[in-house]
């Protein structure tokens, strides 16, 4: 999962315990599990990270430079 | 009578003195390569696509034509009136035996002739609506691959670093390094945001330079980046380091930022912002669950009281095994909220701490407080005889005033 389906399926998980809407109790603890653990890790991510960066020259410029300018000057 | 004394002469056509004129100027190096300045004047744009017109002064005029293919490439209106300065070769117009500059290029002169370009140019662009609204694409929120295209030197590429760093460092930053300025950078840059379309993990592009004067900016301004922006699939942020002025850039790109910090933090969520969100879903996770746990134990009182006594007893026991669970799950979250909790207590404790009386007693002044518990700031508050606490870093005397002592 992504950071943002993390966040999205953490913010599902709490409304869902909060809905009054009977709920198995399974479930409803499963769901309790998860959505800790789901804090956890986002928590963990957001401060254990160190940004990564990377130049993407080379991996990018293949074939490129086959490109006539002039279609760029003529606009699209 | 007259004798006529035959005369040799040597006879040209037209065309031969025309070629031998032109051959003469050709072998004239300064010829090939002049910058004219002058006023324009007679301004024709037959529908060839050529551009026609004569370049005056107070005492002279020369006729000047700039072929299709460069009069493709003006980057603004010309105009009669006006002074410009035109750069090509001097060449001959055999046909009707006039020479006339034959121009690659053309400069305005005077006052505000960059910004006059730029107005042409903006209204142009505006007028095809590749400023409009509806063309904007929203920015994600949660960015996984940013792609940054400036100078892989300049300030512009540490200020966005440190600020994703600094608020959301689980993204990943994906540089395409360019000149910003010069006649080659808005190449380049068109290139690179090209590129980094091909790629197809890039969710947001921000584009942009620190700041300078108009003049290292005008890449910002070029037609061929402002097409490039607008063509884009991935939004863009425009992030050229000036806060009064816009560029065309900015004006086309998805959203603007008046400088590349501002770029780094509209690009990204915040973590303590994220870290707060977290805390109090994790509040609410454990709230839901103890509101159910009431229910449950309100079913099990209520169970007890109606069923059979088997029947009771397997229900009994499935619900409190359940119950059982949901606390120690619920324990374990109260756990982790009181982790979260304590390490904010902790670095709160310490900020507060240089502000407290108590490091100020620690460093031996001392508190007095007269028998009400007034804080005593001056002796005229006391009379002898008066008694008064005194508070230390460490425990605390009662004395009793011997004399007032003014100032």
């Amino acid at each position: 999962m992504t950071f943002e389906e993390k966040l999205e399926r953490l913010k599902k998980i709490v409304e869902d315990l909060e809905s009054p809407e009977t709920m198995e109790l399974d479930t409803s603890l499963n769901l309790f599990e998860e959505g800790v653990g789901l804090v956890r890790s986002c928590k963990e991510l957001l401060e254990q990270a160190e940004l990564r960066i990377q130049n993407v020259t080379e991996q990018v410029t293949e074939g490129d430079d086959s490109e006539p300018m002039q279609d760029i000057e003529n606009g699209e | 009578m007259q004798l006529e004394i035959p005369i040799p002469r040597t006879i040209y056509s037209v065309s031969q003195i025309n070629n031998t004129i032109g051959r003469i100027l050709q072998q004239q190096p300064q010829l090939r390569n002049v910058w004219v300045k002058g006023q324009i004047s007679n301004l024709s744009h037959p529908n060839s696509g050529h551009i026609y017109f004569s370049l005056k002064d107070e005492s002279g005029i020369i006729k000047g034509v700039m072929f299709r293919s460069n009069a493709s490439k003006l980057q603004f209106q010309l105009r009669d009136g006006e002074e410009v300065l035109v750069q090509g070769k001097i060449d001959i117009y055999a046909a009707s035996s006039h020479y006339q500059i034959n121009i690659n290029t053309i400069e305005p002169l005077g006052e505000g002739a960059l910004q006059r370009a730029f107005d042409e140019l903006k209204q142009k662009l505006a007028e095809e609506g590749l400023f409009n609204d509806v063309h904007k694409k929203p920015l994600p929120r949660y960015p996984q691959k940013i792609g940054v295209i400036t100078s892989a030197t300049g300030a512009a590429i540490q200020d966005i670093y440190h600020g994703i760093q600094k608020r959301y460092p689980i993204a990943e930053l994906l540089l395409y390094p360019t000149l910003v300025q010069g006649d080659n950078a808005p190449r380049q840059i068109v290139k690179a945001i090209r590129a980094m379309n091909r790629r197809k993990d890039i969710q947001v592009l921000i584009v942009g330079r620190g700041g300078g004067s108009i003049e290292d900016l005008w890449t910002f301004n070029e037609e061929v980046v402002a097409r490039a922006i607008f063509a884009s699939e991935i939004p863009i942020i425009s992030a050229v380091g000036h806060e009064t002025d816009f560029t065309i850039s900015d004006l086309v790109a998805d959203h603007r930022s008046p400088t590349p910090t501002a770029a780094a933090e509209h690009v990204v969520p915040d973590k303590d912002e994220l870290i707060t969100q977290l805390g109090q879903w994790l509040k609410r996770l454990a709230n839901a669950s103890q509101n159910r746990l009431g229910v449950l134990k309100g079913v099990l009182t209520d169970l007890n009281s109606r069923l059979s006594p088997e029947r009771r007893r397997d229900a009994i026991n499935n619900l409190s095994q359940s119950i059982d669970d949901l606390e120690a799950a619920y324990q374990r979250a109260i756990t982790e909220k009181l982790k979260t909790e304590s390490n904010n207590l902790q670095a709160m404790s310490a900020r507060l701490h240089g502000v407290s009386p108590l490091a100020t007693l620690e460093r031996g002044y001392s508190i007095s407080r007269n028998m009400s518990g007034e804080i005593i700031t001056s002796s005229s508050q006391l009379t002898k005889g008066d008694e008064l606490d005194v508070t230390l870093s460490k425990g605390s005397l009662r004395c009793t005033v011997d004399e007032c002592l003014t100032e």
